[in-house]
């Protein structure tokens, strides 16, 4: 009975071992194979000992490289955190008000793909002046813009293709915009929701780290330009390897609830 | 989307271009008021920064611009080089493309600010003013990669079968199947994903400069900007990277519907 669903999980497992054997295979190959100092340069095996095995003869001992680089982590997915969350409600929320008014949405949907294609992030100076450096507000306006345009274009697109005959039907039994937004828009606007939250996750992440090393100097990001300036690789490539392991459970994460979600809902599954 | 009376996209485009403008104008005037004793307004007028723009004109702007444009261009290269390369090889092994998307998603993960850190290190940066800087073009490249990747697989998948099985029933090997009919239909898709490819490549280049060791560069120059408080020409370098940005966009976008006229009525 459970045969095809063992199969499945299984395969997905062996694709999961697998990527991380190349992954960690091409880490070691720039490692070994490029001329970089073994002091600067650290494979997964040193991030590995440095982390979870104590040298007897080291000065520090894991329990304490993991002590420092916890916080400044912890730190770090919060402020991620905040811009996703900022990012996708506005996003959600414009999508909506823009869908109800046909004229409105003409006018901003050709706006919204405009601006999805600007490098926001990258004016990140810009963003600074206005919200002051070191203010949570830096953080938030940076890890939402990075979030907002990306997935206000994807809802957008998702709410525009709600079905005709389901949209007339509401129509018929004297539903207005609101119904018709609420009972078929949404949720045939669900698998471009989600991919849009996917997608956003690193996008979050990437925000939050930029915020906090050109504003607030905390967390991993704040402290990249430290670890350089002290030398300190052993923790630069861990806390590479942890935002990179976090960042990836995550998107993992929300396909997974995206799958279950979409399969109960009866829709195909979106594409990569 | 069929409403009747619809506006025109060039048309909602200007209107949302004035509507911005307007934003930007009411914002910059009601939002900030200087401290004492100062001028300084995070976000100046729109008519002070144009008037700035012209007053320095665009070649006080283009070195940076240069160099920041051929780091792009080299990323550019690189990463949807080797994303497309790599999306090859699922047409050889088929069964590579769990793994093949699962990497893809690794380096779409991997926080763009600490690589760049360790980069700066290994890589370094430019060897002399006005060089690019190596860690620019390397951000750029990994910004690509992800969406060409996945873009390209995208494309290899959308093969239609019937001409597949043409080309089979005519005596076609696998090679002409993919040079007549695969690479066809993966054009558009592919076509795509560069065009997504151009802004995150410019913003790849831009982080790279942030990370330093450049003289010459849209990122130094930013973060020099900002640290002399001159918001007039922050703002003006801010939209000369948003119009380079929509400009990129735009040609790649034109290519695209020229090189495959056959895909109409596609929103971009």
């Amino acid at each position: 009975m459970t045969h095809p669903f063992v199969k499945a999980v299984g395969r997905s497992l062996m694709n999961a071992v697998l990527t991380l054997a190349v992954v960690l295979a091409l880490w070691q190959a720039v490692i070994s194979f490029t001329d970089v100092s073994p002091y600067v340069a650290k494979g997964p095996q040193e991030v590995w000992n440095f982390l979870f095995v104590t040298d007897p003869e080291a000065r520090s001992t894991a329990a304490e490289h993991r002590d420092v680089l916890m916080p400044l982590t912890v730190k770090s997915l919060q402020d991620a955190a905040l811009g996703f969350a900022v990012g996708m409600v506005a996003a959600i929320a414009l999508a909506m008000s823009f869908t109800v008014s046909r004229t409105v949405q003409a006018g901003v949907m050709p706006l919204a793909l405009l601006l999805r294609s600007i490098p926001l992030v990258s004016i990140a100076p810009v963003i600074i002046l206005i919200t002051g450096r070191g203010t949570a507000a830096s953080v938030a306006v940076i890890g939402s813009i990075v979030v907002l345009f990306p997935a206000l274009a994807s809802v957008l697109f998702g709410l525009s293709r709600a079905s005709r005959e389901s949209l007339d039907l509401v129509k018929v039994y004297g539903g207005g915009n609101w119904a018709a937004l609420t009972k078929v828009a949404v949720p045939g606007a669900l698998p471009s929701l989600f991919a849009a939250a996917r997608v956003s996750v690193p996008g979050a992440v990437t925000g939050a780290l930029l915020a906090e090393w050109l504003s607030t100097g905390k967390g991993i990001g704040g402290n990249i330009q430290k670890f350089n300036a002290a030398a300190q690789f052993d923790n630069l490539w861990a806390s590479v390897a942890i935002i990179t392991l976090v960042t990836l459970l995550l998107y993992n994460l929300v396909q997974l609830v995206e799958n279950v979600v979409l399969a109960r809902m009866g829709m195909s599954q979106s594409t990569t | 989307m069929i409403a009747q009376g619809r506006v025109p996209g060039w048309l909602a485009g200007i209107i949302g271009a004035v509507g911005i403008v307007l934003l930007w104008w009411l914002f910059s005037a009601t939002a900030f008021t200087p401290d004492e004793g100062t001028d300084f307004t995070p976000v100046p007028s729109p008519w002070s920064v144009f008037g700035r723009l012209a007053d320095d004109g665009l070649s006080a702007y283009w070195p940076s611009f240069e160099v920041t444009l051929t780091e792009a261009g080299y990323g550019f290269l690189w990463g949807n080089g080797l994303a497309l390369l790599i999306a090859a090889t699922v047409l050889v092994v088929p069964r590579l493309e769990p793994v093949v998307v699962q990497v893809a998603v690794v380096s779409y993960c991997l926080p763009m600010v600490a690589v760049g850190g360790i980069s700066i290190v290994i890589l370094g940066g430019a060897t002399q003013p006005g060089d690019p800087s190596k860690t620019a073009i390397f951000l750029a490249a990994l910004a690509c990669f992800f969406t060409t990747v996945v873009g390209a697989l995208l494309g290899f998948r959308a093969a239609d079968k019937a001409s597949l099985d043409v080309i089979r029933v005519f005596g076609g090997g696998r090679f002409t199947q993919l040079r007549k009919v695969r690479l066809v239909a993966a054009l558009p898709a592919i076509l795509n994903a560069l065009q997504i490819a151009v802004p995150t490549a410019f913003l790849g280049a831009v982080l790279g400069e942030y990370m330093g060791a450049t003289d010459r560069s849209v990122g130094i120059t930013l973060i020099r900007l900002q640290g002399n408080l001159d918001s007039e020409r922050v703002w003006v370098v801010f939209l000369l990277c948003a119009v380079i940005a929509l400009v990129g966009y735009g040609v790649v976008g034109l290519v695209a519907r020229f090189v495959t006229p056959w895909v109409s009525g596609r929103e971009a």
